[in-house]
């Protein structure tokens, strides 16, 4: 997996024009070279598959636009999240998956220069309207990063951590919510004798599933998890892999990966995203066997990226 | 990845690499640099743990005969080599001079051994010390003598002699029969001081003779009786007997009827007796003097709090009403005391004439009640003139308001009861005074110059050339103790250190309340709240340069505006501090301005967090700079208004002249040495701060927290052991620290501790002593330098442990905070 994205990080940093030859060779007629025109600056409207029609949503995102100060990193992004469902969003780097996820629960926010155009509407509400609460919204939904982060207090605060701040003290309460949370997140036989100690002496893979179980502690709408099996080892990705196909159902789970077979075996949807652009989305069967456009193909057999 | 390896196989194989390359010259380099630093480090340490621990070892006393015949004893304190040359010839006593010819010969200089002998004994010799080249003395003379005695004294520093006699009085107790009849005689012999009839003094003349005759063969019995019971000695024991004025031996005492017998005394000689009889005594002895210490130091000190206050409420009356009554109201205490005085001398006399009337024949009994009338007649005259001062000023006071007048009769209320606890404190402490004067000690010294010591004043003595190893180690132990909890004696260079141990602690924890706080909160706000920007990075540059800054500048700078300006302030108001308040009116317009001010900024706070909120709209810095603008507005109007304000006559005008606050003191000391210290708080606070990964923030945002519970809950504990790391070294700097303190409030001789049993128990405004100053003072500003020499070494020694053993606490509660807080490794 390590090697995947280093190849791939490769790729965009020595630039694009290696690929291009690559994938003119490989153009039906009729169809427009997409990625060519995304890269001079245009926004070409996504493939987006019906089949969503039939879903029930839970996220719509609607053009959504963003500036990094003056360099844009999304554009007209439109496309909605089934309720209860998995959906992954894959690409090569720095296209803008992190940033796509970070805006659903406005953790961009705390970055100064960001600047958003159009709007997501979570369940009904608007994210991005004047006047909405933010810690309300990230209340609703939780988050896994790329790097555990498990914060310097002991298993158990770590896991009560978003009751704790909402001023939750009724110790019978934490207690039902820690144990529900770290048997979800597949921790609770491993740190059932040892809640009193530090977060930060579980091995990585444990960690992870302790920022697991605090994300679904609050008992969310949504997980939002970016890259999270990507500083693991094959085994802690299997038992979080297993743990997010447990959580799907009652969880709406958007995941960024890197990898294409863990984005096939786990997701319900795919969308694939190339600088700043969303390209295709659709269910993962349909884009991992018979993707519309060609770009897609390429990226999934694993011929560009 | 096989191209790589084939490589690295090349390099291994490549012979004749240069010496740098592999590095070991910069090992040896490096590690040479290491070791010099530690020699030195540790050269430094050994020589003050060395140099301070010997100071309080008792050392044998060394006595040698001059050529000159004089005697030189005292304890060898140190010793070298000099030269001595031809033309040092002209200052050699007489008696050396052939001595110093026949070494020196013809050449021009010669090498001469001489030591240094601590001679002590100050008030006789008027020198601490005395140096002694070989060849004044024959050479193997040098004796240590058996008894001679080291001495600590209370005052003039040691003694170093041989006990000769230790002497104990007595003093008869005076039965009441025999001093009712001396206080009847002195009553009657002073007839010419009341109104008296010629009648009256025949009676009296005609009886006086018998009176005294009857008086003097009482007296004899008694101090017959008195003689018998205290005259049996021992060996080695003599009795003195004070008669009438002088003092003769008991075996030269013939009874003599016309002689009062004062008391007697008892007096060992021989220097083991003397030594004896001195130990059993000197325990009590010094427990009655430190007893007698604490009533003249604590309990006189509370009364004369409990007066100055009440005389600080007058004063505060005057100034409130704009009077002038402190003066009247002192006036009349003054004279209330004097009546009180006289009153007491005529109750005295008219007891003594109650008294007497049954011991004395009726004529003159009748004569004695007569005399009634007079008696109370001289002492109301000897009143009335104090009593009619106190109706003059009764009637100025009069006119007074009442509640002036309730304060000033509250003020002669507290008075009295001062007075009255005085007088009670002062008899005992007169008892203890007289208990222990009982108590002598003569000492001779090696010129046989005898010297008597009262045994209270004696803090420690040994017979130093016959201890043995248990005994040293008990008075190296006890010399300790007395350092770290006792008062200093002798300008400081003897007795303890412990009131400049109280400050130096009181001082340095005040200053981490202070600056921790400070600290910690400015470099939350510049690394977690402000924006990065040019205003951020000047300050970040100014907070840096502080540092630099040498500290006696603090000094200056506390001196300048903590004491004199903000102490000044608030001792006595706007006024102090030659401001002219605002009229009412303009303070009223400025303070509704700042009100203004302050509304609008808060609005504009909230409408910029609200636009923050609204992601749509793009980030503009300068927006933010508003509200800046404003605050500083409304803080730089709040404080002229401040300074200003019509209202405020300080809080210790009462005390004026003297200032309370407007002088060096612990408060300022601690919040110049905090100044001096928050630089180094902040900068490794903010370094603390930004080690705080990213991710954690973010996690701990995208649970729905809060700015402030992210840092509290989740930074904070974090950065804490880097916080704990800056607080130990702005503590072990400001321990440290001794020339600002020299300008704000330390001093060479504190009379109270800034913290003690007296409410409000921590006394900001009071001046402290400090270990650091202490040995500053103590090594250059002494005039008895050399002697205070060894109290330098051990004072150093002790600071540089009080400062090592709050870094290793600050350093222990870091490690148990971090190991709370560690990392785990996967
Ligand atoms: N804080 C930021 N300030 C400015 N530009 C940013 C910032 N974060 C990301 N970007 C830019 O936005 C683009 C998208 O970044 P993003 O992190 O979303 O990529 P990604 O798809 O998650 O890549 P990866 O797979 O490597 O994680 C990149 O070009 C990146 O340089
Ligand atoms: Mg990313």
């Amino acid at each position: 997996m390590s090697t995947d994205s280093k190849n791939m990080n490769t790729t965009t940093e020595n630039g694009l024009p290696t690929i291009l030859p690559d994938l003119s060779a490989h153009q039906t007629e009729g169809d427009v070279d997409r990625l060519r025109l995304i890269e001079n600056g245009q926004v070409i409207p996504a493939v987006i598959h019906e089949d969503i029609n039939d879903e029930d949503i839970i996220l719509e995102i609607n053009k959504l636009n963003l500036w990094y100060g003056n360099a844009q990193a999304l554009y007209d992004i439109t496309f909605e999240v089934p309720r209860g469902k998995v959906t992954s969003l894959i690409g090569p780097s720095g296209c803008g998956k992190s940033t796509m996820l970070r805006c659903v629960n406005r953790i961009n926010d705390l970055i100064d220069s960001v600047r958003i155009e159009g709007d997501m509407i979570i369940d009904g509400d608007s994210i991005f309207a004047p006047g909405v609460d933010v810690i309300e919204l990230r209340k609703r939904m939780g988050m896994v990063f790329q790097k555990p982060n498990p914060f310097p207090m002991s298993i158990y605060e770590n896991v009560v951590y978003p009751l704790r701040i909402d001023g939750v003290r009724d110790r019978a309460e934490l207690d039902e919510v820690c144990e529900r949370s770290l048997r979800g997140a597949a921790l609770w036989d491993e740190v059932k004798d040892r809640l009193r100690e530090s977060g930060l002496s579980l091995s990585g893979g444990q960690q992870q599933r302790l920022c697991i179980a605090r994300a679904i502690a609050s008992d969310p709408e949504m997980l939002l998890l970016d890259e999270p099996c990507s500083a693991l080892d094959p085994v802690a990705t299997a038992k979080i892999e297993e743990l997010i196909q447990d959580l799907s159902g009652d969880y709406s789970i958007l995941i960024v990966t890197h990898n294409m077979q863990q984005a096939s075996r786990l997701s319900d949807y795919t969308a694939f995203m190339y600088l700043g652009n969303l390209i295709e989305f659709g269910p993962t069967y349909k884009i991992f066997s018979k993707p519309e456009t060609k770009e897609t193909e390429d990226y999934v057999t694993g011929r560009f990226g | 990845m096989s191209k790589k390896k084939r490589r690295g196989g090349s390099r291994l194989s490549r012979p004749g690499m240069s010496m740098m390359a592999q590095g070991e010259p910069m090992v040896w380099f490096t590690g040479g640099a290491l070791a010099i630093s530690l020699v030195m480090i540790v050269g430094l340490l050994c020589w003050i743990i060395y140099n301070g621990s010997i100071t309080f070892w008792p050392v044998p006393i060394s006595k040698v005969q001059l050529n000159d015949g004089q005697y030189v004893m005292g304890e060898i304190v140190s010793e070298e080599d000099y030269f001595l040359r031809q033309n040092m010839l002209t200052t050699i006593s007489p008696a050396d001079e052939d001595i110093v010819k026949e070494l020196l010969g013809a050449q021009e200089r010669t090498n001469v051994h001489r030591r240094q002998f601590r001679t002590g004994n100050f008030d006789i010799t008027n020198e601490h010390f005395r140096w002694v080249s070989a060849f004044e003395f024959e050479e193997n003379t040098e004796v240590q003598p058996e008894w001679a005695l080291t001495v600590e004294r209370i005052e003039w520093g040691r003694f170093y002699g041989e006990p000769v006699r230790y002497a104990v009085e007595t003093q008869r107790d005076v039965p009441d029969q025999e001093k009712l009849y001396a206080d009847l005689i002195l009553f009657l012999q002073n007839q010419f001081r009341w109104q008296i009839s010629d009648e009256q003094k025949v009676v009296i003349n005609n009886h006086l003779p018998a009176l005294v005759e009857t008086h003097q063969a009482l007296r004899a019995a008694n101090i017959a009786k008195f003689l018998e019971a205290n005259t049996k000695t021992q060996e080695n024991e003599s009795i003195e007997i004070a008669a009438g004025f002088s003092t003769v031996s008991l075996e030269e005492y013939q009874p003599d009827p016309t002689q009062d017998v004062k008391g007697l005394k008892h007096v060992w000689t021989g220097a083991e007796t003397v030594w004896q009889k001195f130990q059993g005594e000197h325990d009590n002895a010094r427990q009655r003097y430190l007893d007698r210490r604490v009533l003249e130091k604590h309990d006189i000190g509370a009364v004369n709090h409990r007066m100055e206050r009440g005389r600080l409420n007058v004063r505060q009356a005057e100034l409130d009403f704009d009077l002038r009554v402190l003066d009247d109201a002192i006036a009349k205490r003054e004279n209330l005391r004097t009546i009180e005085a006289i009153e007491l001398e005529k109750n005295a006399t008219l007891t003594t004439i109650q008294h007497s009337l049954k011991i004395i024949p009726t004529d003159l009994q009748r004569v004695v009640e007569q005399l009634t009338g007079p008696v109370n007649e001289y002492y109301a005259g000897q009143a009335a003139a104090y009593e009619s001062t106190i109706a003059d000023i009764d009637a100025k006071l009069q006119a007074c308001p009442d509640p002036v007048q309730q304060i000033i009769a509250d003020y002669l209320v507290i008075q009295e009861e001062a007075d009255k606890a005085t007088a009670d404190i002062q008899k005992e402490i007169d008892k203890s005074k007289a208990e222990n004067h009982k108590y002598k000690l003569t000492l001779a010294t090696a010129q046989g110059v005898e010297k008597e010591l009262a045994v209270d004043e004696i803090v420690r003595a040994y017979p130093a050339n016959q201890l043995t190893t248990g005994d040293k180690w008990e008075i190296y132990l006890e010399r300790w103790g007395e350092f770290l909890v006792d008062d200093p004696r002798e300008a400081n260079s003897e007795g303890g250190v412990f009131p400049a141990i109280w400050g130096t602690v009181t001082m340095t924890l005040i200053m981490c309340l202070v600056v921790a706080p400070f600290g910690v909160l400015a470099a939350l706000y510049l690394r977690e709240y402000a924006k990065d920007g040019v205003i951020v990075s000047i300050i970040r540059i100014a907070i840096n340069n502080l540092a630099g800054v040498p500290s006696i500048v603090f000094g200056v700078f506390g001196l300048g505006f903590f004491c004199y300006i903000f102490g000044a302030y608030t001792d006595g108001g706007p006024k102090a501090i030659n401001v002219t308040p605002f009229s009412s009116s303009t303070w009223i317009m400025g303070l509704l301005i700042t009100l203004a001010l302050i509304v609008t900024a808060v609005l504009c706070n909230v409408w910029l967090v609200k636009r923050k909120k609204n992601v749509r709209v793009a980030h503009k810095a300068w927006l933010y700079s508003i509200p800046a603008i404003l605050w500083c507005a409304a803080l730089a109007i709040a404080v002229v208004l401040m300074v200003k304000i019509p209202f405020f006559n300080g809080f210790f005008e009462a005390s004026l002249p003297n200032p309370t606050f407007g002088k060096g003191g612990l408060l300022w000391a601690s919040l110049t040495l905090a100044l001096l210290t928050l630089p180094v708080v902040i900068v490794a606070t903010e370094e603390a701060l930004s080690a705080v990964p990213n991710s954690l923030r973010e996690g701990s945002f995208a649970t729905g927290a809060s700015k402030w519970q992210t840092i509290r809950r989740v930074v904070l504990p974090h950065a804490t052991p880097g916080i704990m790391t800056g607080m130990v070294l702005a503590m072990a700097r400001g321990a440290g620290e001794v020339a600002p303190l020299m300008l704000v409030g330390a001093v060479k001789l504190a009379p109270e501790l800034p913290v003690d049993m007296v409410a409000p128990f921590v006394h900001l405004e009071r001046s402290f002593m400090h270990l650091g100053f202490h040995i500053y003072d103590l090594g250059f500003q002494s005039q008895n330098s050399e002697a205070a020499q060894p109290m330098v070494y051990t004072t150093t020694l002790l600071l540089v442990g009080i400062i090592f053993v709050l870094n290793i606490a600050a350093i222990l509660l870091r490690n148990r905070l971090r190991k709370r807080f560690a990392v785990g490794h996967f």
